[in-house]
């Protein structure tokens, strides 16, 4: 009896160790950053400021898509929701024109951890759209927010 | 650097950059031999502002596609500027900075005064110098400049040998049973579109270069129409090609790049001729 005892917690704990193993399997691999499908960063502003706006022309070439883009943080509260938009801003090769794309910081709401509007941030995250009212958008979704401090 | 070719040639935006760009610089440098030729250079200036106008009409009527608007309205432009006539009370190029300027200042106040647009300065600035237009087309857009730079080829081919005699001495060309006055016209149409066109490739302020630059340099080098039209063809589409290889790997501004790399072909060709004179003493 003791024997069996003995064989079915020697079981147990082995079951156990296993479990933990995959509980650190899948925290690694929510640690890594999901592969992306389009990385701004390593081109010109050039094409960065053409890539986003053909997002904003055509959105569903690039549905689902993981992107990775730097340009400056930049935040704006629309006055009659108090809705707090954050957004990449790209500017193109005359400077004159800005383009922007939204992001959702996953985990984090403004400013929550953010920081200050302006500062050089690199953004990945999910092209998703969506509706406010009448008109549709476009967004970056479960973003990661990286910066130099 | 091939490595990073490779990478932006995976991207629609810039092979459509390329195809609409080689179509449209080979169409403004054949037509641009013959403006030169016949003192009216300055017509693209003209039109172009012309057209910079009728967009701003187009915009603030709120018409989806406006080169619906803008490719009629600069057609009219071109016919009114080009034709010939010994009873036209404002000259040739009295008329044409008249009309240049008093579209561009009519168009840029209705900008002001109705656009919805969040980023008018933008749109006004990418629109003039052609930043970033030729890499924001859509599949529609390229079909459109593709299907209208065939046409132009297609009628500069088949007309050549008109065109040439018309260029050169329209009285003669007349005398000689050809209707001068129907393939003025048929310029002045030609011309207008390739306008509307190069309007996306370098914007509305820098289009006379892509017009004059390639004629220019390939007068330096050869003396025959035949001969200056075919070089200046091959200059203009490798200058462009060149400008918009450049403009995406740099980041320059697409519409500055290309004329800047025209201005380095002429001065090449200037040099090419110096040495070729040089030469031959």
């Amino acid at each position: 009896m003791k024997r069996i005892l003995y064989m079915l917690l020697a079981i147990t704990l082995c079951g156990l160790l296993c479990a933990c193993g995959a509980v650190e399997t899948a925290a690694e691999t929510a640690a890594e950053p999901p592969a992306v499908d389009l990385d701004l960063t390593r081109m010109s502003s050039t094409v960065i400021f053409a890539q986003i706006n053909r997002m904003m022309m055509v959105p569903d070439e690039f549905m689902g898509k993981v992107i990775r883009v730097s340009g400056e943080l930049d935040v704006w509260q629309d006055p009659e929701t108090g809705v707090v938009y954050t957004s990449c801003i790209v500017w193109d090769a005359t400077a004159c024109c800005p383009q922007g794309l939204e992001f959702l910081w996953a985990g984090h709401d403004y400013p929550d951890g953010f920081p200050e509007a302006g500062t050089a941030v690199t953004v990945t995250g999910r092209f998703e759209t969506y509706m406010e009212g009448a008109n549709m958008y476009a967004r970056l979704a479960d973003a990661s927010l990286e910066w130099e401090p | 650097m091939i490595e990073s070719l490779g990478l932006y040639f995976s991207f629609p935006l810039v092979r459509y950059a390329l195809i609409v760009g080689v179509l449209i610089a080979l169409c403004s440098s054949l037509l641009g031999v013959t403006l030169v030729l016949r003192r009216f250079s300055f017509i693209g200036d003209g039109l172009s502002h012309v057209a910079f106008g009728a967009m701003a009409i187009a915009g603030v009527l709120h018409l989806t596609d406006d080169m619906l608007f803008v490719l009629p309205f600069t057609v009219l432009a071109a016919i009114l500027l080009l034709r010939t006539g010994q009873n036209t009370k404002i000259k040739g190029d009295a008329a044409v900075a008249m009309i240049s300027v008093g579209a561009l200042a009519v168009g840029y106040l209705l900008l002001n005064l109705f656009s919805a647009s969040a980023n008018l300065s933008g749109d006004v600035c990418s629109t003039l110098f052609g930043s970033m237009s030729i890499l924001t087309l859509t599949r529609t857009e390229v079909w459109l400049c593709a299907a209208l730079s065939v046409v132009v080829l297609v009628i500069f081919i088949l007309f050549y040998n008109r065109i040439f005699a018309v260029t050169f001495d329209e009285d003669f060309a007349r005398a000689a049973g050809t209707r001068a006055e129907a393939y003025n016209l048929l310029i002045a149409v030609v011309i207008a579109v390739i306008i509307v066109l190069a309007m996306n490739l370098v914007g509305s302020l820098l289009i006379s270069a892509l017009i004059i630059f390639p004629a220019m340099s390939a007068m330096r080098v050869f003396r025959s129409f035949r001969g200056v039209t075919v070089c200046s063809a091959v200059l203009s589409v490798v200058c462009a090609v060149l400008g918009i290889l450049i403009s995406v790997i740099v980041g320059t501004p697409v519409g500055s790049t290309i004329v800047a790399i025209d201005i380095a072909a002429f001065l090449v060709c200037c040099a090419v001729s110096g040495i070729k004179g040089g030469i031959r003493k």
